[in-house]
């Protein structure tokens, strides 16, 4: 049979295989890299994903008392690191992949968090919620050493620092001493 | 088995060999790692030692990087990167150039490979290749000073790019200019993949001279890799130079990196990433033989073929989540696993693809008039082949057997069977049919990967990267060898980052191909390198008598075009 024909018959044979979208939807499998959607309940305000984000689609400003977390998807290239690195698991995968927008307000997600101050200095320092957090995990530890170092928490890392390190030279003095 | 090749100087270590030929010019012999040397070198003694490497022992020409060591030992470097093949053997050709005097033989006019590599040194890294025969801009635009070097390390890439609007590439007339009128071709072309500028230079119908400007996607990525990407994320930066062949990319960055490491992945990962390289190569050259049966006007075959693709493209998003762009390979391994449920599905997938391909491959390849269409035209002779050292399909269509998966083992290679096809036609219709029985054979390798596919993890982190090593990646892409060099940096990220893609490669050698076709097959012949191109779309008349251009256009005349 002559190749031409050969043609004609697959194509009869296999006949039409394109979908009338948009009004038929493309199907995708489990498990596809869409739009990232996140929980705003579950966020604490860690700001992981942001630092992790390769194309920067993910941005912390963090301004007086106000922490804003900014997703913009005309950025995003849909790796997946964001909820690799959660470790909350507040982001999840959707289906969605047609982000076509007629503006650019539609791609934008914004969430705001309370910060809170430190007990020290008195500069804000995190987000409420990641400060919940660490003390609900840390009070799960439940031993001795645990609880001594509790204030520690409520601590910027600065001061924190200082802190533990004055704690360190008293140690340190005190043993002299003693020998 | 492999082959005999009985052309290619096998018996000798080649750095045995160089050794006891240039004894005054070898400064330093050192092994990196496996099969990775690095000879050091004077840098008088350059071309010399290259030229005997590349044109006497065989040496296939990599790839070449300039680096900037001006803060810590007050000099550059510079690397040219040769593979032996036939023994997979990589070496890496070394010379330091002081800081002040920023000059260093030019290679090119012994080896004319290393034309687009060191006009790239020249004006990303400042570094002069003295007697260089070409040495205009490749990869800025008109406008970027001569004096602003974008990969030197004290360049940061905030700099705003200054604007200077009558700045003009230099174009070269052809060298016997009689009478003669110039087509241009692009740059933005409507169904140009990439923004290329073709200037043919024609009498009549035939084309006699062919004139490129490239550059106009120069990114700067390698720069953004070096100042704001970690280890961790610069796979997804790879994976984004090219929107067909991304899988090659991350893949040959994490080969260069873990070499660099001495690490080794897991089994698992090492099959998940040879099968999504074969699945990638599958969906590029469906989508190539799609578009260049479009271009000769059967366009019946563009929409069977890529009947055929779509499935391999919903085969990809079942694996990994995406049809492109697949985010699988990182350093370590990989980033998804694939299920049991999801392994059947896809070895059912893969069986019916398999059908469909055959029964296409049978209809479209045996059409006569396609065959003699694509017969006889962009001829590329076995020694030009091997002169420019081109790669992938249109180096194994020229009769050059060379194939980085069986010469440069990697990944899960060694432990498949697979052919590679090679045809002696030099022509389209050669390049055609390797990369339609190319697709063949990935088509079974795919089936093979998911059938062995071994148990275990799929992912073991990288313990420790050790700063200042010298590393190389090779992957077989769809459209050729695309080679990854790659120095490790201290804090997390690299030091210096060179990606040079197969069409780097095989872009230089149109011209030789173009030159003596006729206008209408110039489409095809490009095509046939694999960034594909249609029609023209206007033209510029040369009036001799006066020297002026005028332009022919369906948009109206535009002005200082050319």
């Amino acid at each position: 049979m002559s190749s031409i024909l050969k043609l004609l018959k697959l194509g009869i044979k296999r006949g039409r295989v394109t979908l009338r979208y948009p009004a038929e939807k493309t199907p995708t499998p489990e498990g596809l890299r869409g739009r990232p959607v996140l929980d705003f309940d579950a966020c604490i305000g860690c700001g992981a994903c942001a630092k992790t984000c390769p194309p920067n689609a993910l941005t912390v400003e963090e301004k007086e008392n106000v922490w804003t977390l900014r997703l913009f998807y005309g950025r995003c290239i849909m790796c997946g690191l964001c909820e690799e690195v959660c470790p909350v698991d507040a982001y999840r995968f959707s289906e969605e992949f047609e982000l076509a927008s007629a503006t650019r307000r539609d791609l934008e997600v914004e969430l705001r968090l309370l910060r809170v101050k430190c007990k020290g200095c008195g500069k804000y320092f995190t987000t409420k919620r990641a400060l919940d957090n660490t003390v609900a995990e840390y009070s799960e530890l439940a031993d001795g050493y645990a609880e001594e170092f509790k204030d520690m928490i409520y601590l910027c890392p600065d001061c924190r620092r200082m802190d533990w390190s004055e704690a360190l030279a008293d140690a340190y003095r005190e043993a002299r001493y003693e020998s | 088995m492999r082959p005999d090749r009985g052309e290619w100087k096998t018996d000798k270590n080649v750095v045995e060999e160089l050794k006891e030929r240039f004894p005054d010019s070898i400064l330093k012999v050192s092994e990196l790692r496996d099969k990775l040397l690095l000879v050091e070198l004077k840098r008088g003694d350059l071309p010399e030692v290259l030229d005997y490497a590349h044109n006497s022992l065989g040496g296939q020409f990599l790839t070449m990087a300039g680096t900037d060591y001006v803060e810590s030992l007050n000099r550059f470097i510079v690397d040219y990167v040769l593979g032996w093949y036939e023994q997979g053997t990589v070496l890496v050709v070394r010379a330091s150039v002081p800081r002040g005097d920023e000059n260093f033989p030019a290679s090119t006019p012994r080896m004319p490979v290393a034309d687009w590599y060191e006009r790239e040194v020249k004006e990303t890294l400042g570094l002069n290749p003295v007697g260089h025969p070409n040495p205009r801009k490749l990869l800025t635009s008109d406008d970027w000073p001569e004096d602003l070097f974008p990969m030197r390390k004290s360049f940061k890439n905030e700099t705003p790019p200054p604007i200077k609007a009558d700045a003009r590439f230099p174009f070269v007339a052809p060298e016997n200019a009689g009478s003669f009128n110039v087509v241009p071709y692009g740059p933005y072309h409507f169904a140009i993949h990439e923004p290329i500028y073709f200037r043919f230079h024609v009498d009549g119908e035939r084309i006699t001279g062919v004139d490129l400007r490239a550059g106009f996607n120069y990114r700067g990525l390698e720069k953004i890799a070096e100042t704001r990407m970690s280890y961790e994320t610069l796979p997804f930066v790879a994976e984004r130079i090219c929107g067909i062949c991304g899988s090659v990319h991350g893949e040959a960055y994490s080969q260069a990196l873990e070499r660099a490491a001495g690490f080794e992945a897991p089994e698992r990962a090492k099959w998940i990433r040879t099968m999504m390289l074969e699945i990638e190569r599958i969906h590029s050259h469906l989508l190539w033989l799609g578009v260049a049966t479009h271009m000769v006007g059967f366009d019946s075959g563009l929409m069977q073929f890529w009947r055929v693709r779509e499935r391999i493209m919903f085969l990809a998003e079942l694996l990994t989540g995406n049809r492109k762009q697949y985010g699988m390979i990182v350093p370590g391994g990989v980033r998804r696993d694939i299920r049991e449920d999801k392994k059947e599905r896809a070895l059912g997938e893969v069986a019916e693809i398999l059908v469909e391909y055959q029964e296409l491959l049978d209809a479209a390849l045996g059409l006569s008039t396609l065959r003699s269409r694509l017969k006889g035209v962009g001829y590329l002779s076995k020694e030009d082949a091997k002169r420019y050292s081109v790669m992938g399909p249109v180096a194994r269509a020229s009769g050059v057997d060379i194939d980085a998966r069986r010469d440069y083992p990697y990944e899960a290679y060694p432990h498949f069977e697979f052919e590679t096809p090679v045809q002696t036609g030099g022509d389209v219709l050669a390049r055609t049919v390797v990369r339609a029985y190319d697709t063949l054979e990935s088509i079974k390798m795919v089936k093979q990967a998911l059938e062995t596919l071994p148990d275990g993890p799929v992912h073991t982190p990288i313990d420790y990267i050790p700063p200042d090593v010298t590393s190389v990646g090779l992957v077989e892409g769809p459209r050729g060898t695309d080679v990854h060099y790659l120095i490790t940096g201290g804090e997390d990220t690299v030091y210096r980052w060179r990606v040079r893609a197969p069409t780097y490669a095989n872009l230089p050698a149109t011209p030789l191909m173009l030159i003596g076709e006729t206008l209408a097959d110039a489409s095809v012949v490009i095509g046939s390198v694999d960034p594909c191109i249609s029609c023209t779309e206007r033209m510029i008349v040369v009036d001799n008598g006066t020297g002026k251009e005028r332009i022919i256009s369906g948009w109206g005349p535009q002005e200082g075009l050319a």
